[in-house]
């Protein structure tokens, strides 16, 4: 286990650099620079002031220098400092990674519980209406777009019924405190957790359906049959259990998918998380936070397939690294 | 999906090519088959467009705009006075293409490397798996808006992004594939026959990998599709003039015209969700045609 | 299973009912509840709250509650006193002295004098200000050889007494009021002892900012909203609401929110009939102001087919901008001809100028006349079709739109446009090195008449590179005096050569709009912001 764990760190080295290399070279060989969005319509800048002040902040650099300070500071336990935000990235990163979670943790959990016995059962009741009528609402949940789906709850469930607030973190300003503060701040998770949960739930159960659907091929289960247990223990102790092994690798990949790929539905509901920070940095420009955003959401999917990996060795008592 | 298949057809399953056997799956499927029906629809609409509407795609008549369905168009007109139902028919091309092009690009990508990854291994392997390792880490969209602020956005970037940031999942699924097979007698003999790398990888493995590779294909145009329209969310999408499915739904971003517009968003909303799901339903299909563990 | 299925379903509906239970109304009554303003803007205040340094319109939005000028612009764009309560200007016209209020405290109760406002040119002056401000404060008399570090005072800035400041330019500066009346106050006993260089990293000064003004600075939450309360000693009395929070909403359901109550004051982005039906209904204010802002078709001088005026005149005329403007901005905006928005003085008399109208048999026309082959419905200039790029950027709904126009109104007279649309950043990058023949962009101009900035030699905005030493001549002459009325024959003849020049085509100038609640009373809304006469908004 200890060696695995070495080789597989070892091996990260050259693909976290690889990752940064690329992302530096995309963001800065895209056209624009920082200052463009900040002072666009101010008539009395002129071009020597924005001049020194793209200089502050070393725009005109060689590429590959910009990349050596850049790693140069990392290594001194600098992230950098934002350019539009005027403030230090981890600070930033900090607050929009513990937004983001807060989404994506119940997202998960959510789907997962939805998920999962939706999967086993609709596989012991292969071809019927049950199996049917939960395939047809998973397919439904990944051939909607997320934005539109998004939309339409704000339309309908939002504005028209006015249920939930229609976007924020919380209620501004509201005073409350204790439960009442958790229960606003519940309040306005519960339609964008709907949004990713929705989304989820269908490639989940799909893949447990599927899993469970291989595994009651398989002989022992035939065996643990003939052994006489009721269908009950050889489905939940027997089966259940080796079907769980892929649910739980692909659990901890999709919670790196999640914090990345909540960026359309953090945008609907303007909630500040990760992918919307990303986002806006990127249209200004602002490298320091682009870099510092992407490698943590790359490292997050890079942990998330070594966790995937050890899980798989704990779940499964055959595999030994 | 599927429908059980009885005793007498399990026996009739033996003995034939696992093709046929496929497609004698395929057959008594019935959702898979309307689902396929459905895409042929849509394929000869894309194809047939001009004939089948009266107005030019971008005409614009700006004192027409915003018109509900009726007064002889069919779906309204959209906030220049261009005829809805038109640039809905022609949209059904960028979307469509953009997922199969997005898919290609992806396929070639994916088999090519996976194939040598899996057969060669050793050095070559763990190139291109480190190489796989580090787009497998890449936030999809936030790399998309990425190379679309590098490329300016078109529909060539649209299918260039989705297909670069795609294939090493099947590059994955493809090495995966041809580690099992090439240890295989078969492969075995063929190589003690003295034929090429190149010729045991293109005539005798990867026809053994074509079941799974079908069905990625498969579901990455429902992913390319979905990835367009998200893009066009963000104005990155299919630039305009050129309709897209994608960039017609983003009307519904308006608030106004989510509310008082629904012929602006609801049509092509109905045939994105159609057309992925359709695909969605197929693909799966496909994959329990092509199984060969699968016996019923 | 079928009980643990059971205890998830339990589970799930117990977190749904607590989701649910959040759903009363989440205001307890409380006798006298503050009267707090929510405005709603497209992106959260930055932090960035020092009114020199900072360089997004979300973080001036913070800090015009709390900072005061000298002087203040009114709605009819004339100045009027503000920290100064009179001014009054030398013979030559050279310097100006400035007599303070006396009675004017900052936030923390420390007195305002002469010495912050010498202290609050000379920050913008410094060698170190990392700010853009600069250009503004570089004609008084000392101030170059203190920004080049190579003094350490400025002459030009003389304190007469505590209220008492006497301002010198070097030479005749028009936009004085504008451009150093206008400058925003800071405190010298808090920022002087800062080094200018480090000032952009005080986050804890920055983000808990001390100025004059009717709003005291309360709370900044990063990513959400900024907040100020009423300030009790504000020399021209309390304001009548408690606090004012200003946070960052989604423009595409920031509407939504405004109908159901969620903001009180916001901006309009489209004067669609629906829009304002829906705002009628609830009964929701929306004012109006003609911006003192130009959208406009740049044109690349560099190129040699765009050199010709009778090109860009032909182009002013295929285009259908009352059409556009009719149509797109349901007539919230006029069709522009020259560089002067309507609002300002200098904008010339409507029957001096050319109105290029909507005529494509005429723009056709022009063309030939400029040595163009109009055969086939296809335009040809030297034997070739002709076709130009058209860049714009992302983010205007009507300008994405009326580029769809200009493709068509030019494909009628046979000239082909592709259309590109990027990312702003991307766009004045390729704008910055040439790479165009044609954009769309929207400019703000400036409030005075002088337009160096765009069209003078070395102007950041000149991105058609447009070199007339005719039009420079007279610009140089307009601000050399600052008397309205000598001015505007200048401005006038210049207007004029510009209006027959084209130098770009312009299209429209444009209203924009707030909604305001219907509780909140007293609200006004002009091209410099709706924060004028603040202390008398009102909830009713």
């Amino acid at each position: 286990m200890r060696t695995f764990l070495i080789r597989r760190a070892l091996l990260m080295i050259p693909v976290v650099l690889g990752i940064s290399i690329i992302i530096f070279a995309l963001i800065h060989l895209a056209p624009g620079d920082p200052f463009t969005h900040m002072i666009e319509a101010d008539p009395n800048v002129t071009t020597e002031d924005y001049e020194n002040l793209l200089r502050s902040v070393g725009y005109y650099d060689p590429l590959p220098l910009k990349y050596v300070k850049w790693v140069g500071q990392l290594l001194r336990g600098n992230i950098g400092h934002s350019i539009s935000y005027r403030e230090p990235v981890a600070d930033l990163i900090g607050r929009r990674l513990s937004n983001t979670l807060l989404l994506a943790i119940p997202a998960l959990c959510l789907s997962t519980i939805i998920a999962v016995p939706l999967g086993v059962i609709s596989a012991t009741r292969q071809y019927s209406i049950f199996d049917y009528i939960v395939t047809i609402i998973a397919f439904i949940g990944i051939s909607i777009p997320a934005f539109f789906f998004a939309l339409l709850l704000v339309k309908y469930i939002a504005f028209d019924l006015k249920l939930f607030p229609i976007s924020g973190l919380s209620t501004i300003k509201s005073g409350f405190t204790g439960i009442r503060l958790v229960f606003d701040k519940l309040h306005h998770m519960a339609l964008p957790i709907t949004v990713l949960t929705f989304v989820q739930v269908a490639g989940r159960m799909r893949y447990t359906r599927s899993a469970m659907l291989e595994v009651v091929r398989q002989d022992y289960i035939r065996t643990a049959r003939a052994k006489g247990l009721s269908e009950r223990t050889v489905i939940y102790k027997h089966a259940l259990r080796n079907a769980l092994i892929p649910i739980v690798t692909i659990l901890s990949v999709s919670l790196g998918r999640l914090l990345s790929g909540a960026v359309l539905t953090e945008n609907v509901f303007n909630w500040p998380g990760m992918g919307t920070m990303v986002y806006k940095a990127i249209a200004n420009r602002d490298y320091p936070v682009v870099m510092a955003g992407t490698m943590v959401l790359a490292l997050t999917m890079l942990l998330a397939n070594i966790l995937a990996d050890i899980l798989y060795a704990f779940v499964d008592p055959r595999i030994r690294y | 999906m599927g429908v059980p298949i009885s005793q007498t057809n399990r026996r009739l399953e033996q003995g034939l090519s696992p093709w046929s056997i496929a497609l004698t799956r395929l057959k008594r499927n019935r959702m898979a088959l309307i689902a396929l029906g459905v895409l042929i629809f849509l394929v000869l609409i894309a194809i047939f467009a001009p004939f089948i509407t009266p107005y030019s795609r971008d005409e614009i008549t700006m004192e027409n705009k915003f018109q509900p369905p009726g007064n002889g168009h069919l779906l309204g007109t959209d906030d220049l006075g261009r005829d809805v139902f038109t640039r809905l028919i022609y949209g059904s091309r960028a979307s469509l293409s953009v997922g199969l092009v997005a898919t290609s690009i992806s396929m070639i990508l994916g088999v090519t490397l996976g194939a040598i990854a899996g057969y060669y291994g050793g050095m070559a392997d763990n190139i291109i798996m480190r190489i796989v390792d580090i787009f497998m880490c890449f936030p999809f969209f936030l790399m998309a808006i990425v190379m679309a602020a590098i490329l300016g956005p078109s529909i060539y970037t649209v299918m260039a992004v989705s297909g670069f940031l795609s294939w090493p999942i099947l590059a994955r699924i493809v090495r995966a594939e041809i580690l099992s097979i090439k240890e295989r007698e078969f492969i075995e003999a063929a190589r003690a026959l003295g034929l090429k790398s190149a010729d045991i990888i293109v005539s005798h493995i990867l026809p053994n990998t074509l079941a799974v590779i079908i069905v990625y294909v498969t579901l990455g145009i429902a992913g390319g599709i979905l990835g367009e329209a998200g893009l066009s969310y963000l104005g990155l999408g299919v630039k305009q003039p050129q309709p897209s499915w994608g960039n017609m739904l983003a009307a519904a971003q308006s608030f106004r015209s989510l509310i008082k517009h629904p012929w602006l968003w609801v049509p092509p909303g109905i045939l994105i969700f159609i057309t992925v799901l359709s695909i969605n339903i197929f693909g799966d299909g496909l994959r329990d045609a092509l199984d060969p563990k699968l016996k019923r | 299973m079928r009980k643990k299925f059971g205890v998830v379903l339990v589970i799930t509906a117990l977190t749904l009912s607590l989701l649910l239970s959040g759903c009363q109304p989440a205001v307890t009554v409380v006798e006298d509840e503050p009267m707090i303003v929510r405005r709603a803007q497209w992106n959260p205040p930055t932090g960035m709250f020092h009114p020199e340094l900072l360089s997004s319109d979300y973080d001036s939005s913070v800090t015009a509650l709390i900072f005061e000028q000298l002087v203040e612009m009114n709605p009819n764009l004339e100045f009027e006193p503000a920290l100064a309560e009179s001014w009054e200007f030398s013979e030559d016209n050279l310097s100006c002295t400035f007599n303070l209020r006396k009675n004017v405290k900052w936030h923390d109760g420390q007195p305002f004098t002469a010495e912050d406002v010498k202290f609050s040119l000379m920050f913008v002056g410094h060698q170190d200000y990392k700010g853009a401000r600069y250009s503004n404060v570089s004609s008084i008399v000392g101030m170059e050889a203190y920004h080049a570090g190579e003094s350490l005072d400025v002459e030009g800035i003389e304190i007469i007494d505590t209220h008492t400041i006497k301002i010198t330019t070097s030479e005749v500066f028009a936009p004085f009021l504008l451009n150093i009346g206008g400058r925003i106050m800071t405190a010298k006993h808090i920022w002087g002892d800062v080094e200018v260089a480090t000032a952009e990293e005080q986050t804890e000064l920055l983000r808990n900012p001390v100025g004059t003004g009717p709003f005291k600075f309360e709370e900044f939450v990063p990513d959400q909203y900024a907040s100020v309360v009423a300030n009790d000693k504000y020399w021209a009395g309390r304001p009548k609401v408690d606090g004012i929070v200003i946070q960052s909403v989604n423009q595409d359901t920031a509407m939504a929110q405004m109908l159901n109550d969620e903001i009180d004051i916001m901006t309009v982005t489209s004067f669609n009939p629906d829009d304002m039906a829906m705002y009628e209904e609830n009964d929701i204010q929306v004012l109006k102001a003609l911006l003192v802002a130009v959208q406009y078709m740049g044109i690349n001088h560099e190129k040699e087919f765009l050199q010709n005026k009778l090109i860009r005149q032909a182009f002013s005329h295929a285009i259908n901008r009352q059409g556009i403007v009719d149509e797109l901005l349901y007539g919230y905006g006029e069709v522009a001809d020259n560089p002067f928005p309507p609002s300002i003085w200098a904008y010339p008399p409507q029957d001096e100028i050319t109105h290029y109208e909507y005529n494509p048999e005429r723009a056709i026309a022009l063309m030939q006349e400029a040595g163009c082959e109009y055969t086939d419905g296809i335009m040809y200039y030297a034997g070739q079709p002709v076709e130009l790029s058209l860049l714009y950027p992302y983010g205007n709904k009507v300008r994405e739109q009326y580029a769809q126009v200009i493709h068509q109104n030019m494909a009628d007279i046979g000239v082909t446009i592709d259309l590109q649309i990027m990312e702003f950043a991307t766009l004045s990058d390729k704008c910055e090195a040439g790479e165009f023949d044609l954009y769309l962009m929207g400019i703000g101009t400036s409030f005075d008449a002088d337009q160096r900035y765009i069209w003078g030699k070395n102007s950041r905005f000149n991105y058609g590179r447009y070199f007339d030493e005719t039009s420079i001549a007279m610009m140089e002459e307009g601000v050399k005096y600052t008397e309205v009325e000598k001015r505007k024959d200048i401005y006038l003849e210049w207007a004029k050569h510009m209006n027959e020049q084209v130098p770009n085509v312009w299209i429209y100038n444009w209203y924009s709009a707030v909604a305001v609640t219907p509780k909140l009373q007293n609200v006004q809304f002009f091209p410099g912001g709706v924060y004028y006469d603040v202390i008398n908004w009102e909830f009713k």
